[in-house]
């Protein structure tokens, strides 16, 4: 074959490669979905039960959720929930730690505990035919941890060394101290695994105590999701946890806090740092505010997803780091919108304004429905896909069901998203999201970003990083602050 | 048997009772050429990496000196049949098994076969691996540690 006809042809198909990649097939009308119903229903001791029936692949996933989470940890000891979380596979009054692991891990499934905002979750994950086995390690788990002083002991000093090591981090570091700037000594304003200070001073009987007053059947929802009926599901509680009792007092409230007075900039010197950390915070919305849609929407084309407006501006256009992104977290009580990015030390402060104007360029001009769409596609494919696994599933349950929301809202929730319109965007912009609103925290090599940072944010605070406190509303140590 | 899990042997032994590590994870990153087998530990603070080495080393050469008991091999089966039927969850997953078994292996159907296979496997079958995989001469240790601030400073920034 003549070789000059081969490039021919291969011209001929790179043409045709070409003109496929400037014409992508549209996208076609969006379906509605319905999905499978949870059922429900409570047991006498206050116990809410949910099921997802989802046959098929032969696993299920329980998820408990107690509905106390980091927002009960006390001022001073942050992480205690995050702590009394961990330590329920850490031994009961009749299996040790390593029993734990290794009877679960028999059945092909693993214990996880976390604590959030709101809830802490603890989650099994099994093969669906070792249910009954596993279940009742799981319950036992709950129900009876033993808090040994040793395990205590143990799991404070893995937790301090995984601090010693996330704090060196420049993206942990400003996003701990942007959350305190934000929202003060609110409920929500602490690092949620504590800090080296308060995780230092957790002690056996305040974790044996939180788990006594918050772990309670009228406190908790039970939610299984897979391959189970719904009489598998209710049947299971029943034997498991239908003896659990309520004690007799009732539940605390939650604490209340004092918001700062106005926002703040802060640069946290950070001299080993390879990068600069750049992230703004400002209090959000409730997740029963009535524009959660639509808040969720405004971040979308704000800051979720690779082609969102942070991102386009400050990695695709500009090249200045790896990824910028925002996150609206509506809570019980409004909680945080963060939005970061990480960046070269000296281009910190350039970085920040880029931010702070595509803030404000979103409550000004109207997104156009060319840029929108995508953003909504975004939103509702991380939905959907969430949904595909047992967890997930029982996650997004689980969310809907500690916020008190109709569980049905799972399937108005695509085609609610799809009918935000530009208008409602501007108003939640304008309404929340405004920069001048927004408390500012870089944390980097201050040397590299210092003399712009004197030039732009002229009230900028410099806090060296021994000064850092994350305990403290001021983010100073009380020897600093003097 | 050595990394999944808190009861596997790795784990067991240098997170929980010795204390030496914070975390243990292992893979084996299979290809259709030689792969690696990779097994990562983080250090606990004030820990010494060649202590952490050889305890390390030591449940290694524990595995390789006998073959593992019954209770321990189904535990690993039943973990490695639960996260490959997690993976088919999603489309994605199912996509990533599919390819697997088609490019890797060239053959689309293992991904239906080998789950059920991979419960005939046989104690003596997994030790004769191991003692040609996890030999002494066949191990390569890098040891990554904090640098001074110095050296971080002088470090590539952009």
């Amino acid at each position: 074959m003549n070789p000059f006809r081969l490039l021919a042809v291969y011209g001929a198909l790179a043409a045709l490669a070409l003109a496929d990649v400037q014409k992508p097939p549209p996208p076609g009308v969006p379906r509605e979905v319905k999905l499978v119903e949870p059922v429900e229903k409570t047991l006498g001791n206050g116990l809410r039960v949910v099921v997802i029936e989802r046959p098929g692949v032969p696993l299920l996933s329980v998820r408990l959720m107690i509905e106390s989470g980091a927002e009960m940890d006390p001022p001073e000891l942050a992480g205690l929930g995050s702590m009394t979380a961990a330590l329920l596979t850490r031994g009961t009054a009749k299996r040790s730690a390593t029993q734990i692991a290794e009877d679960i891990e028999a059945l092909g499934g693993a214990i996880d505990a976390e604590t959030g905002w709101d809830a802490t979750s603890v989650k099994l994950g099994v093969l669906s035919n070792q249910a009954p086995a596993a279940l009742e390690i799981f319950a036992d788990v709950v129900r009876a941890p033993a808090f040994a002083a040793e395990e205590v002991k143990r799991l404070r000093r893995e937790t301090l060394d995984d601090l010693r090591v996330i704090l060196e981090e420049p993206r942990t570091v400003a996003l701990a101290a942007a959350q305190r700037a934000a929202l003060g000594s609110t409920s929500y304003a602490h690092p949620r695994v504590g800090t080296l200070g308060s995780v230092a001073r957790i002690q056996r009987d305040t974790v044996a105590k939180l788990h006594a007053v918050h772990y309670r059947p009228a406190n908790a929802i039970l939610i299984f999701a897979g391959n189970l009926t719904a009489a598998d599901g209710f049947g299971w509680a029943e034997r498991f946890f239908g003896d659990w009792k309520n004690p007799a007092d009732p539940l605390p409230e939650r604490r209340t806090g004092e918001m700062p007075q106005h926002p703040r900039v802060v640069a946290i010197d950070l001299p080993n740092a390879g990068q600069a950390a750049v992230v703004l915070a400002k209090l959000g919305i409730a997740r029963d505010s009535k524009d959660f849609i639509s808040g969720l929407v405004a971040n979308g084309v704000l800051g979720n997803g690779y082609t969102s407006r942070l991102n386009l501006e400050i990695r695709i256009k500009r090249g200045l780091s790896y990824g910028a992104k925002s996150n609206l977290l509506a809570l019980a009580q409004p909680g945080p919108f963060v939005a970061q990015a990480q960046t070269k030390n000296s281009a910190a402060v350039e970085v920040a304004q880029l931010m702070r104007q595509e803030l404000d360029r979103l409550g000004a001009d109207p997104v156009a429905p060319v840029e929108l769409t995508p953003r909504v596609s975004t939103l509702t494919g991380d939905f959907s896909r969430e949904l595909e696994t047992n967890e997930g599933f029982a996650k997004a349950v689980g969310e809907l069901a500690v916020h008190r929301r109709p569980l049905a809202e799972l399937n108005a929730f695509a085609r609610d998203a799809r009918a935000v319109q530009p208008e409602a965007i501007q108003e939640f912009a304008r309404t929340h999201l405004q920069s001048a609103e927004m408390s500012l925290v870089i944390a980097g090599r201050l040397e590299s970003f210092r003399a712009a940072l004197d030039r732009e944010f002229k009230d900028a605070e410099i806090i060296a990083q021994k000064e850092l406190d994350l305990d403290s509303p001021t983010l100073r140590t009380a020897k600093s602050a003097r | 048997m050595l990394t999944d899990g808190e009861s596997a042997r790795l784990h067991r032994a240098l997170v929980y009772e010795q204390q030496l590590a914070q975390s243990v994870e292992g893979f084996a990153d299979l290809r259709e050429d030689l792969g690696l087998v990779i097994f990562k530990v983080v250090l606990a603070s004030g820990q010494a990496p060649r202590k952490v080495e050889l305890a390390c080393f030591k449940e290694l050469d524990r595995l390789l000196a006998e073959p593992p008991g019954a209770a321990e091999l189904a535990k690993a089966k039943n973990r490695l049949l639960a996260g490959r039927l997690a993976e088919r969850e999603t489309n994605e997953g199912k996509s990533i098994a599919l390819a697997r078994a088609a490019v890797l292996l060239h053959d689309a159907a293992r991904v239906d076969r080998d789950p059920v296979q991979l419960q005939a496997i046989t104690a003596d079958q997994v030790h004769d691996a191991l003692k040609k995989v996890l030999t002494a001469r066949n191990r390569l240790v890098l040891e990554v540690v904090p640098g001074s601030g110095k050296a971080a400073k002088k470090g590539v920034e952009e």
